[in-house]
């Protein structure tokens, strides 16, 4: 063992704090989750139906979201156009917003009273709604729209690291574009389009906003859980969760097998030669497409604003006629309650960036500084959150601390504000220990040990070099998990009481009282609050890269 | 005494990478431990800074048991292979940190830095980023940081190695330089013996972990104790009784012992018979041309320092080679 590797007073304070953490709020909940379900088995046998209907509606998601992945960032690689990065970038926005925004959007577009609906009716002179948008198809389309820009990403990065020489090479060899495609690209992006699959498979089980919004009758394992739960059948809700959970795990541990088969194919020598080296034409049919998906990203968003803007109950009368006016904004801002959900959600936020920091810096620090026997163990424990949907998260702090116990130090944590913060650190506990350990891997160890023999201790050298050389890392972790708090929905749902309402828990009850107007400048405030973030971070991460 | 180094050994699981190290240091000496890749100089010096510990033993600094402290109390300096300069820091940032840790005043530290910059001849460059500087910059940054904190050890972590020949021997005569300036005790480790050479009072040579000799550089290079220090210092030919004998006539080498000869100690001469090597390959480099030859089924490795006058040899050609070395070394 070396020198530095030696625990300190602080190193087992931090350490202990965690194997506390790991215990108490995650496998403590789940162990209460597993001990609940099995007296569910004793009387009912829940049916499959929710089941099945959560895999098929996976499994479409994860076709249609492919194709569509497949597609642009084909046309993105191969092609040349207009506004190319910016209709790039506009693509890749869904995955940034919050799941509810976009359902809301689409809710907002092409429901009944839908912006578009309502131009096609006016267009038409119709009586009725052309179309009714709902149930599987409204979900499907939201799946998508939310989900593909995984499959962009994925496959973006992969086409940038195919050798241009080797197309070169097949097309010499008489292949024409679609045998190359078929025969030599298609195979090296294989193993980024499972990774994608994988987690759109997964986070498509999770899905609960569009399912809960638009399911109707439907029921899907994420809305069968909270419906058993409100009916306070726990016992029920639990066993469905434990199922949602094993589903989720055979899907990361098949993603584990893929990695590891198909990892040979991405490996190469000597210098590649990148595809955007490759004159392309100057293409104008693809644009056509592009123009129109992005426009089909931008649509919801542009339903949400215009219906901010508008006097509250408009939707009612005919919308088309009011005049503009931002009183839904002056009212967020101006009453405390309608300012509360928005302080509520900040300040749950803040509290689950820092949490995680300190876990999941500290769990970081221990395992690749420390080297401490276990540390594989606490970092596999600490990313076990990444596979359990927050529908179960949640469920699972609901059983184990309503009744005062050990780890909530025997305050019944249920129905206080607390509990959400630390459901939200439970959730993006992974993405922080993650992108912790990336930060100190990336750091040259001898920077620090050139520090020690300097005559810095350990605090000094974690503050003057290690701490200033990580923050990146650090930073963007805390961004995601700040993104993914201020619009949870999924958790808090079934945790919140009313004066814990965050944004987007007010935004389904504006919804369910008729007040789109509210609930839209709430969606468009959480909007311009997550891409402004977004914007934000990409900015300083390329000027802190050292 | 600076440092005293006793019976250190460092086990990694069941491999031995040291073995019952021991040397004692005296101030204001510059001392080599020299070796091939995977020899353990690294991990010594590691030890000696603290960076590691040891599987027993002992390193004694100034007479102080320091075996277990940790690398902030020992008062020694790394100059490491990569330089390890802080990316977040400038140039002056970088030097100034070891005295700020010390927590010496700020109009203290500003005289220190600046003198010491002045010494490598970076004044110029003191708010410079780190990672703008080349190679060069960056080692002399690097060597610095460390003596303006006035180390009692100074230690280099192969320090030239990632450096181009040509700054290789910049740096290795900057180092010499300021090393006789200051008159710092310095351990210095690398794979390359010329290197050491140059730079040492003592030498220690070591091999999987084994201290094969130590001593000054004239005496490793010219009185090598064993085959290993012969072949690895001064590169020399060997031949075994039956060799000596078929090709210089030397027929007094015993069946325990190794005749040792250097490359500059193989004599090559043209004639028309009586030939007893031919050559295999020529690399003209300038001042010296290396030959390799075979002789009765041996390779040997010849030097040729060139002069205007020097006769050239051709690949393939048949040629005579006796020798003037007379060193016998015993088989271990």
């Amino acid at each position: 063992m070396k020198p530095s590797e030696r625990l300190n007073g602080a190193g087992y304070m931090i350490t202990a704090l965690i194997i506390f953490f790991i215990a108490g709020y995650i496998l403590f909940p789940l162990y209460s989750l597993v001990k609940e379900s099995i007296a569910a088995l004793s009387y009912t046998f829940p049916s499959t139906v929710s089941l099945i209907n959560s895999v098929v509606l996976s499994l479409i998601t994860v076709i249609g979201g492919c194709i569509a992945g497949i597609y642009f960032a084909y046309i993105f690689h191969f092609r040349n156009f207009a506004f190319k990065n910016f209709i790039y970038t506009l693509l890749i926005v869904p995955i940034a917003m919050p799941p509810l925004v976009g359902v809301v959007g689409f809710l907002f577009l092409l429901s009944d009273s839908g912006l578009v609906t309502k131009i096609i009716q006016k267009i038409f002179q119709l009586q009725y709604a052309p179309f009714s948008f709902d149930g599987w198809s409204a979900i499907i389309i939201i799946h998508i729209y939310s989900f593909y820009p995984l499959f962009l990403l994925f496959i973006s990065s992969a086409l940038k690291k195919v050798d241009a020489n080797v197309i070169d090479a097949s097309h010499s060899l008489g292949a024409g574009k679609y045998m190359t495609f078929r025969r030599v690209i298609l195979p090296q992006l294989i193993p980024s389009i499972i990774g994608a699959s994988v987690l759109v498979f997964m986070a498509s089980m999770a899905s609960f906003s569009a399912p809960f919004i638009f399911g109707g009758n439907t029921r899907f394992l994420t809305t069968e859980i909270y419906y058993a739960k409100i009916n306070g059948d726990n016992s029920l809700a639990s066993f469905l969760s434990v199922i949602l959970c094993m589903i989720s795990v055979l899907f990361l541990s098949l993603l584990g097998i893929f990695r590891k088969r198909y990892s040979y194919i991405q490996r190469s020598k000597g210098t590649t030669r990148q595809i955007s080296f490759i004159r392309k034409k100057r293409d104008k049919l693809n644009v056509v497409p592009a123009f129109l998906f992005s426009a089909l990203i931008v649509l919801p968003i542009a339903a949400l604003a215009y219906l901010s803007v508008i006097p509250e109950g408009s939707l009612m009368r005919d919308y088309f006629k009011e005049s503009f006016t931002l009183s839904n904004y002056i009212r967020i801002f101006s009453s405390s309650e309608f300012f509360e959900p928005f302080s509520n959600s900040l300040k749950m936020s803040l509290i689950a960036v820092a949490l995680t920091i300190i876990i999941g810096l500290g769990a970081a620090f221990i395992i690749t500084r420390k080297k401490i026997r276990g540390g594989n163990l606490i970092e596999k424990l600490l990313s076990i959150p990444y596979g359990i949907p927050g529908t179960v998260i949640a469920l699972g702090f609901i059983i184990s601390f309503s009744s005062p116990v050990l780890f909530t130090f025997f305050v019944p944590l249920v129905g206080t504000f607390w509990i959400i913060p630390l459901a939200y650190t439970v959730r993006n506990v992974p993405i922080m220990t993650q992108s912790s350990i990336a930060g100190l891997n990336a750091l040259d160890p001898s920077l620090e040990e050139a520090s020690a023999s300097l005559g810095a201790g350990g605090a000094m050298t974690f503050r003057k070099i290690t701490a200033p050389l990580i923050y990146p890392s650090v930073f963007h972790g805390s961004l995601l998990v700040f993104i993914n708090s201020v619009g949870e929905f999924v958790s808090t749902i079934l945790l919140y009481t009313f004066s814990t309402k965050t944004i987007s828990v007010e935004i389904y009850s504006q919804l369910r009282l008729y007040n789109t107007g509210a609930a839209a400048a709430y969606g468009i405030i959480l909007f311009l609050m997550v891409m402004m973030i977004v914007y934000y971070s990409r900015k300083t991460l390329d000027k802190a890269a050292f | 005494m600076i440092l005293s180094v006793e019976n250190i050994s460092k086990s990694f699981g069941v491999t031995d990478v040291l073995t019952e190290i021991n040397f004692e240091l005296n101030k204001g000496e510059f001392f080599s431990v020299v070796g091939p890749s995977g020899c353990g100089k690294t991990t010594l010096l590691r030890i000696i800074a603290g960076l590691e510990v040891p599987s027993s033993g002992k390193i004694l600094i100034e007479g102080i048991d320091s075996t277990n402290f940790p690398p902030q109390k020992r008062n020694t300096g790394i100059v490491f292979q990569n330089y390890a300069l802080f990316p977040n820091m400038d140039v002056f940032g970088n030097v100034a940190y070891g005295l700020m840790v010390r927590k010496f005043p700020a109009d203290v530290i500003e005289r220190k830095v600046n003198e010491v910059l002045e010494k490598v001849r970076l004044s110029h460059k003191s708010k410079t980023n780190v990672t703008m500087l080349s190679g060069g910059e960056q080692q002399r940054v690097s060597l610095a940081r460390v003596i303006v904190t006035e180390p009692l050890l100074l230690l280099f972590d192969e320090p030239l190695s990632n450096l181009d020949y040509a700054l290789r021997l910049e740096a290795r005569n900057e180092i010499k330089r300021l090393q006789k300036e200051i008159g710092i005790t310095s351990v210095y480790v690398t794979h390359d013996q010329s290197e050491a050479l140059a730079l040492s009072d003592r030498i220690l040579v070591l091999n999987k972990g084994v201290i094969q000799q130590t001593g000054t550089p004239q005496d490793v290079y010219f009185n090598p104790s064993n085959l290993f220090v012969a072949g690895f210092i001064g590169h020399s030919n060997f031949f075994d009784r039956k060799s000596s004998l078929q090709i210089f006539g030397i027929d007094d080498v015993n069946d325990d012992e190794f005749l040792c000869v250097f490359p500059e100690e193989v004599i090559v001469s043209k004639s028309e018979n009586n030939c007893n090597a031919t050559i295999t390959d020529i690399q003209f480099t300038g001042a010296i041309t290396e030959l390799m030859l075979e002789s009765y089924g041996k390779e040997i490795k010849s030097i040729i320092h060139n002069t205007v006058r020097s006769e050239f040899f051709r690949e393939g050609e048949k040629i005579i080679i006796t020798c003037s070395g007379k060193r016998r070394i015993a088989i271990k």
